[in-house]
């Protein structure tokens, strides 16, 4: 009896023992892609942090070198395009005082691998009268380039999202 | 800086690796070579040991060809299905883009627009790709047929995306068949095609994954394959190295032993014994070798004694017989003279008879003293220069009576350069007259015996030729033999079969050698050689 009770003691530890470690592996697993969800939404604070301070470089240093961005019936291919696109952009006219962001609720992410998605909906408010000028969407395919995850493709977006 | 402590280590350990594995004599070989196992046994342990590893190595090859093929096979698939899913992500995005042109209506022409409302409407840009939105769902549509069964694991996301294609093919439906573009529907249609277009790009990423994985895993099993190749072969090629030097040592060295010892007993040497310690057919070869070399020793002794006490009997005997046929041959003689008075016919008859056997007797006495002598080694060559010429010519005028009694010609060619030799002038007249009287003796009336000597190669050779009958090639080496003569011979009733092998010791007793050149019908040449240095 005693035997019986030492060897079931000790399957027992062998089997918590094997089923912390795969708890702990899968757990290891979910940390590390909610910190490559944490780095992908990152472009989207970059972004409204770019647009809300109109700082061009800062905007151009999420995009991906040959990235395309297709918005308001054109497609905007390569940085330089992109570029010329946001310099004519309302958010970065020195006129505009508009502060832009994005709600909590309005920010969608996947990974998988070195790609993943992020759509978001931006809010532009005008510090000056108050009020929400425009509300875009976009949805980006980004890809992580020599560490650093970039924009490698925008489609523009309807916003939809509801709280 | 030179570490003095570490060179006496490493001396020592060249040496213990030097006993381990230099050529023969190591503890490995030996080790070997003591296994009490047939030589036949461990040659065919040996060959099963390397025909084993090369087993091994074949069955690692197909191990690994196995596995390689499989990867093969499997890359095949996923790729295949990679390149089903990168389609469908490209239509989707190339469809979710035509949807992007007029997304987000008037706020998105004010974002462009530097903060202005832009000019025209958001109606006429959604009039303006109704046309085509259709198009492109078809292409999306294709795309959605993979030709392949998605993996289990694949299943619900593509379960997801014919969903969203269901969806989408509605709302195209409607939107193509409005007269009136609708934001709203458009607007219904980009959350559809984004759910698809993320769950394509999943699929695609995840298979790509997959595929990447299963190359990253192919290398690894390469290099893995490659190092146990190397591991494995080098390995087996060292164990059949190995088992090569240790086998082959255990067997030569012994072998090489037994044939230097074996060689020592063909020169005459007994002193020493072979030592192998094979338990195998070898150990009994060199115990056999040892007893051989001990018998013959033992045998070789007992023929010694013999031979010197038949030699001393022999010089005995002769001397015993030669002094009373001494008193025969002289009163026979003095008889024959007449010193005691006249004597009739017959008893002349009877005397000439018993001078002539005595004479007989004399000389083979003679030849046997000599020759019992010289085995003796009794006989010491009394060396002094004397001319060769004179002695050949002296040896000619001994048998020219004889030669002309049979029709014989006699002739000496001699040469200018060589006169003066060095040796024992009587002894190389006793070889000469041998040589002589043999050729006349057997040389029929009509014939010639000539006479010649030359220097040649360093040496000095005397020949003698005769245009006698000729000696069989098979006796050839048997005339110089004690007692023998040949056919020819033996009919002549005449002369003991001793006269050649006394010349043929006297000869080596000057450094010489004697040999015939003779074919039957053509004649003998004989010929015996003077080294220069007596010369």
């Amino acid at each position: 009896m005693k035997k019986l009770l030492i060897g079931a003691t000790l399957v027992g530890l062998a089997l918590a023992g094997s089923g912390y470690g795969a708890l702990s592996k899968s757990s290891g697993t979910s940390v590390q892609k909610q910190a490559t969800l944490y780095q992908i939404e990152s472009i989207e604070r970059t972004w409204h942090k770019a647009a809300s301070f109109k700082n061009l470089n800062l905007m151009m240093s999420i995009w991906a070198p040959n990235s395309v961005a297709v918005i308001g019936g054109k497609a905007y291919t390569g940085k330089a395009d992109i570029r010329t696109l946001f310099s004519k952009a309302g958010p970065f006219q020195p006129q505009n005082h508009w502060l832009s962001d994005t709600p909590a609720y309005k920010i969608r992410s996947t990974v998988n691998g070195n790609k993943g998605t992020l759509y978001f909906e931006c809010h532009y408010i005008d510090i000056d009268t108050g009020k929400v000028a425009i509300v875009v969407g976009a949805n980006l395919d980004v890809q992580k380039i020599n560490g650093k995850w970039l924009i490698a493709h925008l489609s523009s977006s309807t916003p939809t999202l509801q709280p | 800086m030179i570490n003095v402590r570490a060179a006496p280590a490493r001396a020592a350990a060249f040496v213990k690796w030097r006993r381990l594995f230099g050529r023969a004599d190591n503890p490995l070989v030996h080790g070997i070579a003591r296994l009490p196992a047939k030589v036949r046994t461990k040659l065919l342990v040996s060959f099963l040991g390397i025909a084993v590893l090369l087993l091994l190595i074949a069955l690692l090859g197909l191990r690994v060809l196995g596995q390689s093929n499989s990867r093969s096979e499997s890359l095949k698939a996923l790729e295949e299905r990679a390149a089903g899913y990168q389609n469908l992500y490209t239509e989707s995005t190339t469809f979710r883009d035509l949807l992007a042109y007029c997304a987000g209506g008037a706020d998105v022409g004010k974002f462009l627009n530097g903060g202005r409302p832009a000019p025209g409407s958001t109606r006429d840009c959604l009039r303006s790709i109704d046309r085509t939105v259709g198009t492109a769902l078809a292409g999306l549509g294709t795309a959605t047929r993979l030709g392949f069964e998605p993996a289990a694991d694949e299943a619900a996301i593509f379960g997801q995306i014919k969903g969203d294609y269901r969806a989408l093919n509605g709302l195209v439906a409607r939107i193509t068949a409005s007269s009136r573009p609708s934001l709203a529907l458009h607007a219904r249609a980009e959350v559809f095609a984004d759910d698809l277009k993320i769950a394509a790009a999943t699929l695609a990423n995840r298979t790509q994954n997959k595929t990447d994985a299963l190359v990253a895993q192919n290398r690894r099993a390469y290099s893995g394959s490659r190092n146990l190749f190397l591991g494995v072969g080098i390995g087996a090629i060292g164990l059949a190295l190995l088992l090569g030097f240790v086998l082959s040592w255990s067997l030569i060295g012994p072998i090489q032993r037994i044939g230097g010892r074996l060689a020592a007993i063909a020169s005459g040497d007994f002193s020493g014994h072979v030592d192998v310690p094979n338990r195998d057919e070898l150990g009994d070869l060199g115990k056999n070798v040892n007893r051989m070399n001990d018998e013959l020793r033992r045998l070789y002794r007992e023929l010694e004694a013999t031979s010197r006490h038949k030699s001393e009997f022999l010089a005995n005997m002769s001397h015993e017989l030669r002094t009373p046929l001494n008193a025969i041959i002289g009163f026979s003689q003095v008889l024959r003279e007449k010193m005691f008075g006249e004597i009739n016919q017959k008893q002349q008859e009877y005397l000439d008879d018993i001078l002539s056997s005595g004479n007989h007797l004399l000389s083979l006495i003679n030849d046997v003293l000599d020759l019992s002598k010289v085995e003796a080694g009794q006989v010491e060559l009394e060396v002094a220069t004397f001319s060769l010429r004179e002695a050949l010519e002296r040896g000619i005028v001994m048998v020219r009576e004889r030669a002309t009694q049979n029709g014989v010609q006699l002739a000496l060619e001699s040469d200018p350069n060589v006169d003066l030799v060095e040796g024992d002038e009587r002894r190389i007249r006793q070889v000469i007259f041998n040589l002589l009287s043999n050729a006349v003796k057997f040389t029929p009336a009509g014939g010639r015996v000539d006479v010649r000597y030359q220097q040649l190669n360093g040496e000095l050779r005397i020949f003698v030729a005769d245009t006698g009958p000729g000696i069989a090639p098979e006796d050839h080496e048997r005339i110089f033999d004690e007692f023998h003569q040949t056919d020819e011979g033996a009919q002549q009733h005449e002369g003991t079969g001793l006269g050649l092998a006394l010349s043929k010791r006297l000869v080596e007793l000057h450094g010489g050698h004697i040999w015939v050149d003779s074919e039957l019908g053509k004649g003998s040449t004989f010929v015996f050689t003077m080294p220069m240095g007596s010369a």
